[in-house]
């Protein structure tokens, strides 16, 4: 990237810069003509100069110029002989002029300007994209050391102001250059020692101004830098809120940001003091001309060595000439400004020398070329520190070969695995992939070909479906072979594709899937899916999932259909209750009392949980059957329980995570309002005391919190008042949604829908056994698809944080086979799975990884954080300190079995076959 | 309905608890969740990870072991009695299984809370440990016993 702004700029926009150029300074002799006209049109028609005798003409608009005999073609040249004009017509005809040339030059500056921003917009928008471009490029080593957000900060906020200067940076000097030197030309021809004035403060200002708005700059540059700083701590908080939590640093990260702060504040405002005196400079400076024109030209005019018309036009003239200068040395300022801006940000994304544009080759995707072996002869990788984490490996794999690779943490097989999956540099030796260095390897093709699943997952928030098609969004990016002849041509037409951005390409590259389109990709995602088990909790998903587009009238039905029978079957078992169905004439046990009342989903904000005690229908509904009092009451008596309950325990204490009556925090502004109301009832209370106090009631759950606050008058009250509730809501439903047995309510989750009831409390694997019911029901109905789909649309969240950490490593791994690679290569990719699950899914994908009915196989390195799990694989390399000390065949790998058949082979005898694992390795290392 | 004064008297007879002072009993009978089990039902399997105990509060369980195959019945545990706490300790899974022998009503304590309880009494940490001595010694006199049998056949 070009070091200087100047150079960035005049590469990349060359062209444009001319056309303004030029187009600007077809302008000037409008603007010129524009500053003469007034002389002409008060000397002449108004003061009648030249129309003293009756019916005397004048001629206007006579070109013609003068070649000094000097120069070649000299001679007298007369290009236009104008028109004769009497007095009047004289007045109108140079008015009309004038009002063309305010149209005119009106004209030509607005087509600058929008030109000028038009510019300035593509080149910013081609600087974050070239910036952009380096961010994905930096080794992966340089994000370890960069802030992510300071990153973004760079991208958004601090190249921003380039975007105006851009439009500006050659356009502007030359505008209002033009003017500045109109003007004083003018200035200059009317009267030469006015002229001279007006040039020497413009050269005083010139001068001065901008050296005293160096400190300026210094301090702008300052401010930057904290900015970004403060940025980056703060993205860094924000990623790191758990932290904060556990360690209780609110004070110290409070602390931490406010300093920051602090230190902006005192940049910020020298910034402005200085700014400002600037500023007051520069007026003087401005003011100081018009003061000698008035007392020298004045003077000029009274002996009459200047005629008034000329006094006139000068301070005209020069009323145009402050603007011009003030402007340009603000262009000089900003230049500066943005130079300094630039550089900052340029250096920080050309830090270590090797940040190099790798260009992506965009070479047909040769499959066929990456078979035969993987050959790692003498490899060494040291880590970011120096150290070496594998030593001189050498070793021969087949491609379609599963291999496990084991050992203790950091003994290098972690290593091996990222190495070949590009992660991680290579220091001395080689991987050759199918005979081929794996450096040379184009990305296009190994990004495609060879999967890694890693031990930490990262997502960007996107739906399961987003997540999963991740590795397949290829299509598109390859442009025909023959556009690609040179490098610059390839990233022109990446440019262009920056620019002109197609909204509905999905990328996806359905070719690698095998399948058509989007329609086939339910199916395709559901077998990828179900290898690594995950297809059961994301049809999971989707039943406690809102649905976002409202379903076809078929589905519902069926829907409904699964609520009755989900119903007769929960009736059915009879042994014990698993679910309590809603029923508008009975209060419901299972739920809380704000959910017996409003008896339906709230839709409007103003009926959800935290603002219902707080909700005027709801209060008046309440008061009608007095259980605003009692419910009051048994506020306060649940929350005085749980204050005593509590009243010794710090807030972080293990026993509170299962509350969900208070939270914690909120338990000393209980204590304290308890208090305010000892001896106040509903009536005396403070309004803000009633709403917290009926809140806590609200939550209330029998079985749930045991406090025994409920009774059969209260609950009988609780349903009278939902009856009272519902009429006042109306029949539209436009703020709750009320359960209804023959509605499917599309306000409410799948699940809720589905059981039309509450899971109750108390009965063991209660969830777990309504949940399978569903699950059976969904099967029998063919709604299990259905759910699935809408499951895929379920929304992961930032880095994937609403998944647990196995699901998480379940849709990494579901994501690498899903594009069938050539080679996946894993390191403790299920680590956060219990060893059953861990068991099921690598049974599964050893099987998918064998070639069978038409589909390819591919090869597995796995680095396993559990040595038991080895046997599994037909090949097992223990690794220590860096070094390979044992390389065994499984003996199940020498026979034509199945993984299957090995496998059972191998559960059978899990132990014997670790037993002579170690001792090889025994063997080895001794 | 058992409420939770209810749960607290009979926590009070619990002889582990014994140590635990009253208020963070109460707290105990508060936030741990009671369940209840039919007879025949599985409060865990042998194999299960393990993330919480049970105190029984009302009813029997068997304890039982899978020993070639086979479920090797162990010793029955009735009211007040505490089971899974061994997995707690040594985070490892179950160790055996244990199956309600009737209806079965408990309280689930989990990881966080019963170390906490520990942390917090150490007089129900020695009670654990005199509970554990004692089972292992049993266990090593029933290993004697086997052995001296396996000898004298």
């Amino acid at each position: 990237m070009e070091q200087r702004l100047f150079r960035y700029i005049w590469s990349r926009t060359k062209r444009e810069q001319l056309w303004i150029l030029a187009v600007i300074i077809a302008s000037m002799p409008a603007t010129f003509v524009l500053l003469d006209l007034p002389k002409y049109i008060i000397n002449g028609p108004i003061q009648g100069k030249g129309f003293e005798k009756e019916g005397a003409v004048q001629r206007y608009f006579h070109l013609q110029f003068d070649v000094p005999d000097w120069l070649p073609f000299h001679g007298h040249y007369d290009l236009f002989q104008g028109f004769e004009l009497e007095r009047m017509s004289a007045l109108y005809v140079l008015s009309g002029v004038f009002l063309l040339l305010v149209i005119v030059s009106g004209l030509f500056k607005f087509y600058i300007n929008t030109f000028k921003g038009q510019l300035g917009e593509r080149m910013l928008q081609l600087f974050r994209f070239e910036l952009f471009e380096r961010v994905l490029h930096f080794p992966l080593g340089e994000f370890r050391r960069v802030k992510p957000a300071e990153i973004a900060t760079m991208i958004k906020d601090e190249v921003e102001p380039m975007g105006g200067f851009i439009g500006d940076a050659f356009v502007q000097p030359v505008f209002l250059g033009g003017q500045i030197i109109t003007a004083l030309a003018f200035i200059v021809l009317q009267n030469m020692l006015l002229g001279m004035i007006a040039l020497a403060l413009v050269a005083v200002q010139g001068i001065i101004i901008p050296r005293l708005r160096r400190r300026q700059l210094e301090l702008g540059r300052q401010r930057q830098l904290t900015a970004r700083a403060l940025a980056g701590r703060i993205g860094e908080i924000v990623e790191d809120m758990p932290n904060v939590i556990i360690n209780d640093t609110f004070a110290y990260q409070k602390w931490d940001v406010s300093a920051q702060l602090n230190k902006i504040f005192i940049i910020r405002y020298a910034l402005y003091r200085w700014k400002f005196f600037v500023k007051f400079l520069n007026n003087m400076i401005a003011q100081f001309t018009p003061f000698l024109f008035y007392t020298v030209g004045g003077y000029l005019a009274i002996k009459g060595t200047l005629d008034i018309g000329q006094l006139v036009a000068v301070i005209s003239a020069y009323k145009d000439l402050p603007g011009p200068v003030k402007e340009l040395i603000d262009w000089d300022q900003e230049r500066m400004d943005v130079e300094i801006k630039y550089q900052q940000v340029i250096e920080q994304f050309t830090m270590s020398g090797h940040v190099e544009i790798i260009e992506h080759s965009h070479a047909k995707d040769d499959t066929a070329d990456m078979n035969g072996e993987i050959v790692i002869s003498n490899l060494s990788v040291t880590d970011s520190a120096g150290s070496r984490i594998i030593q001189g490996l050498s070793l021969t794999l087949r491609m379609d070969e599963h291999v496990a690779v084991i050992g203790p943490h950091g003994s290098g097989g972690d290593a091996l695995v990222e190495t070949i999956a590009r992660l991680m540099p290579i220091s001395a030796g080689h991987i050759h992939l199918g005979g081929r260095n794996l450096d040379e390897w184009p990305h296009a093709v190994t990004g495609r070909r060879v999967s890694y699943v890693g031990p930490d997952t990262f997502f960007q928030q996107s739906t399961i479906q987003d997540a999963l098609l991740y590795g397949l969004r290829h299509a598109g990016d390859a442009p025909d072979e023959a556009t690609t002849a040179s490098k610059r041509e390839a990233r022109r037409i990446a440019r262009q594709n920056a620019f002109h951005i197609d909204p509905d390409k999905d990328w996806i590259d359905y070719a690698a899937l095998r399948i058509k389109g989007p329609e086939d990709l339910p199916a395709c995602l559901a077998e990828a899916t179900k290898i690594v088990d995950f297809d059961d909790e994301i049809v999971g998903f989707g039943v406690n999932e809102r649905f976002v587009d409202e379903p076809a009238p078929e589905e519902i039905d069926k829907l409904l259909h699964a609520r009755m029978l989900l119903k007769e079957r929960l009736a059915g078992n009879k042994k014990k209750k698993l679910v309590e169905p809603f029923d508008r004439a009975a209060y419901s046990h299972q739920a809380t009392i704000a959910e017996n009342i409003l008896f339906g989903t709230p839709i409007s904000d103003d009926f959800k949980f935290p603002v219902l005690a707080a909700n005027e229908t709801v209060r008046k509904a309440l008061a009608a059957h007095q259980l605003d009092e009692i419910l009051f009451e048994t506020g306060k008596d649940i929350a005085r329980t749980l204050v005593d309950l509590f009243a010794d325990i710090s807030g972080d204490d293990t026993m509170f995570r299962d509350v969900q009556l208070i939270s914690p925090a909120q338990l000393p502004n209980y204590r304290l309002a308890l208090k305010r109301v000892a001896k106040a009832d509903f009536r005396h209370a403070a309004e803000a005391d009633r709403v917290r106090f009926l809140d806590v009631a609200f939550g209330y759950v029998e079985p749930r919190d045991r406090l025994g606050a409920l009774d059969d008058e209260l609950r009988a009250k609780v349903v009278k008042v939902r009856e009272e509730m519902i009429a006042a809501l109306g029949q539209e439903q436009s703020d709750v949604a009320i359960y209804n047995p023959d509605v499917f309510s599309l306000q409410a989750t799948v699940l809720d829908n589905l059981l039309f009831g509450r899971v109750v409390y108390g009965v063991a694997d209660a969830d777990t056994r309504v949940n399978q019911m569903v699950a059976d029901v969904l099967e029998e109905l063919n709604l299990h698809q259905f759910m699935f789909k809408i499951g895929l649309s379920f929304n992961i969240g930032n880095g994937g944080k609403r998944l647990n950490s196995g699901q998480r490593q379940k849709l990494a791994l579901a994501r690498a086979i899903l594009r069938r690679p050539r080679v996946l290569v894993a390191s403790r990719a299920l680590s956060s799975l219990d060893s059953q699950s861990q068991t099921a899914i690598l049974n599964n994908l050893l099987d998918r990884a064998c070639p069978s009915n038409g589909e390819d196989g591919f090869g597995i390195i796995w680095s396993l954080a559990d040595p038991r799990f080895a046997n599994r694989f037909e090949r097992v390399l223990t690794m220590e300190h860096g070094v390979l000390v044992s390389d065994t065949l499984s003996e199940a790998a020498d026979g034509n079995k199945t993984p299957s058949e090995r496998l059972k082979k191998s559960t059978d005898g899990d132990f014997i076959e670790d037993a002579k694992v170690d001792e090889q390795v025994e063997a080895k290392v001794a | 309905m058992a409420l939770l004064k209810d749960d607290l008297e009979a926590l009070r007879r619990v002889p582990f608890f014994s140590a635990v002072d009253s208020r963070r009993l109460r707290l105990l009978a508060f936030t741990a969740p009671r369940f209840s089990y039919d007879e025949g039902d599985y409060l865990f399997r042998e194999g299960d990870d393990g993330d919480s105990a049970f105190v029984i509060m009302e009813g029997e369980v068997d304890i039982s072991l899978p020993i070639d195959g086979k479920e090797v019945h162990i010793a029955r545990l009735g009211k007040y009695d505490m089971v899974g706490e061994t997995s707690l300790l040594t985070n490892q899974i179950r160790t055996a299984t244990v199956t309600a022998a009737t209806h079965v009503e408990v309280l689930q304590i989990k990881k966080g809370q019963f170390c906490d309880l520990v942390r917090n009494s150490p007089d129900m940490g020695l009670c654990i440990m005199q509970n554990l001595a004692e089972k292992l010694s049993t266990t090593a006199h029933e290993f004697a016993a086997l052995k001296s049998k396996e000898v004298s056949a």
